[in-house]
């Protein structure tokens, strides 16, 4: 009981909180391109889940131990094993498709969805938990083609699943590509306004982050913005902490330098460890890049301190001895100076 | 001369009129992720451009082939994919093999590789009956169409992470989509189809 409880989370995570299309941006070419009507929404969505439960499972059963760049092309032809009966299933029985849409069920078969679903789950996973994220990745991207074939469809055209529903004003361009992106940031608005207040736990998960390496150099502090949603991102640094004059700012002055290494995004669930190792690298090595360039700079700046100090002059100043105080008389030459004060002496 | 000039008009009008990615749809959400990505924009276009053109010049005389053309439909998407997936292998294993190529620079070789863009570079090479060069300017076009479709949503999306102007619950993915409609909708306009009826 407890597992069925487990499983309807994680088919609830896979399906809406982590939704492949609203909230991972994946396989948008044919939710854009094929959900123009419900059928077609339809027929693509039920191809989809068999293509990629397939997939998914026989990565996890087979292709674990097959390099990744050789895995990917097991994957196109797994899905093309998997449509080519449908695709001649309509032709045969001559139940086509929306012809411009026959084009895009070929297309199926490297859906972005079913790649990034079986690299990043299926491989590391067992067979159980790989069909059973494949799954709940198809009721998602299959609920979304249905909703927006039935909104492109009923506003787009005036039809449902074909029938004629009687509205005069069509919106045709709903049918074309940047309608369905419309609809689609309106869904996903409204799938983060839902995770926002009933599911906040995963506000954080689900945003799309932001990773700004920007290395500064503002009032002598070096300092890196730490990683941070795009609800909270700014392209300005924060103002730094600490104020006065350090070395640093003596050295360089006041005036705010930044070496810019890299700013990407991140999408949710698209984090690959073997590109974050790699991204480590790289930014280590600009890092050291800019520790040589500091070096070099302090070195610049000491060598042309020296050189306009010339040493030489120094060498030539003589010391004098030092003179004797001259005090001008202002009583004339012939007035002494008595250093009695108190004049007791002459008394006496 | 000719054959120049056919294979860059083709270029050109897939690329910058009715632009693959943004008026299709094709391969959008490798755009996007490389779009996130600035660093790696030269290296993807090239590599698309790459396996666009070898792929529409392999399947172009394939289909004039009787054989071939006398298939369906459906046994010309598998030709297609074959053609691509033998592209594809045959690509990595000269670069694994004699350029010693991390695997990390074959995993986004695949993703260049084996995406709805490239496969779908054929489909219109025939259904549009494309002529050898206007079949090779199609594929170089899709490669340029592809990095104009993504620095146009790297400029976009960055701008729209700093705007704290956006509702709290546009933020992020919707507004995203919002503003791939707009640009879809700016290419579109070259179509000449009404948004109304």
């Amino acid at each position: 009981m407890a597992e069925n409880k487990n499983s309807g989370g994680t088919v609830l995570k896979g399906a809406v909180i982590f939704n492949p299309v609203l909230i991972q941006l994946a396989g948008l070419c044919l939710v854009a391109a094929a959900s123009s009507d419900v059928i077609t929404a339809l027929v693509f969505s039920v191809v989809f889940m068999a293509d990629t439960l397939i997939c998914c499972f026989t990565a996890s059963l087979l292709l674990k131990k097959i390099p990744r760049w050789l895995r990917v092309a097991f994957y196109l032809i797994i899905g093309s094993a998997v449509i080519y009966p449908v695709a001649r299933a309509s032709e045969i029985t001559g139940i086509s498709l929306n012809p411009r849409m026959q084009m895009y069920l070929p297309l199926l078969a490297l859906n972005s969805v079913t790649s990034v679903h079986c690299e990043q789950y299926a491989v590391k996973h067992s067979v159980g938990k790989a069909v059973e994220d494949a799954f709940a990745v198809s009721v998602g991207f299959g609920a979304v083609m249905m909703i927006l074939g039935m909104i492109r469809e009923v506003l787009g055209n005036g039809t449902f699943a074909g029938l004629d529903i009687g509205i005069t004003v069509k919106l045709s361009g709903l049918l074309m590509p940047f309608g369905a992106f419309i609809v689609l940031g309106y869904l996903a608005m409204a799938l983060k306004w839902y995770i926002n207040k009933y599911r906040p736990e995963y506000n954080e998960q689900t945003a799309m982050r932001i990773r700004r390496t920007k290395v500064s150099l503002r009032k002598g502090k070096i300092y890196e913005p730490e990683e941070s949603s795009d609800d909270s991102a700014s392209s300005e640094p924060d103002e730094p902490q600490e104020e006065g004059i350090t070395e640093m700012e003596f050295l360089f002055g006041n005036e705010p330098e930044e070496l810019e290494i890299f700013t990407e995004f991140w999408l949710p669930g698209e984090v690959d460890a073997q590109e974050v190792v790699s991204d480590m690298e790289n930014m280590s090595k600009e890092h050291e890049q800019f520790n040589r360039e500091t070096e070099q700079r302090v070195e610049e700046m000491f060598t042309s301190l020296e050189d306009s100090f010339n040493f030489e002059d120094l060498d030539a100043v003589e010391l004098k001895p030092e003179e004797e105080p001259h005090t001008e008389n202002i009583f004339g030459e012939d007035f002494e100076f008595d250093d009695d004060e108190d004049g007791k002496g002459e008394d006496e | 001369m000719n054959l120049f000039g056919d294979l860059m008009i083709t270029a050109l009008y897939t690329a910058f009129f009715q632009n693959l990615v943004l008026s299709f749809a094709y391969g959008t959400s490798e755009a996007v992720r490389v779009s996130l990505k600035p660093r790696s924009f030269g290296l993807f276009t090239v590599m698309i451009s790459g396996f666009a053109v070898v792929t529409a010049a392999i399947c172009h005389p394939l289909d004039r082939l009787p054989r071939v053309s006398a298939l369906t439909d459906s046994m010309h998407a598998l030709v297609y994919a074959a053609v691509l997936a033998g592209v594809y292998l045959v690509a990595a294993i000269i670069l694994k093999v004699i350029f010693r190529a991390s695997d990390h620079f074959l995993t986004n070789l695949g993703i260049a590789a084996l995406n709805t863009l490239v496969l779908a570079i054929p489909f219109i090479n025939r259904r549009s009956a494309y002529s050898f060069p206007a079949s090779l300017g199609s594929g170089l076009g899709a490669g340029v169409a592809f990095v104009v479709a993504a620095a146009l949503l790297a400029a976009g999306v960055h701008k729209l992470s700093e705007n704290k102007e956006i509702p709290q619950v546009f933020r992020g993915t919707p507004v995203t989509f919002l503003y791939i409609s707009l640009l879809s909708l700016g290419f579109a306009a070259f179509s000449g189809n009404s948004v109304f009826s």
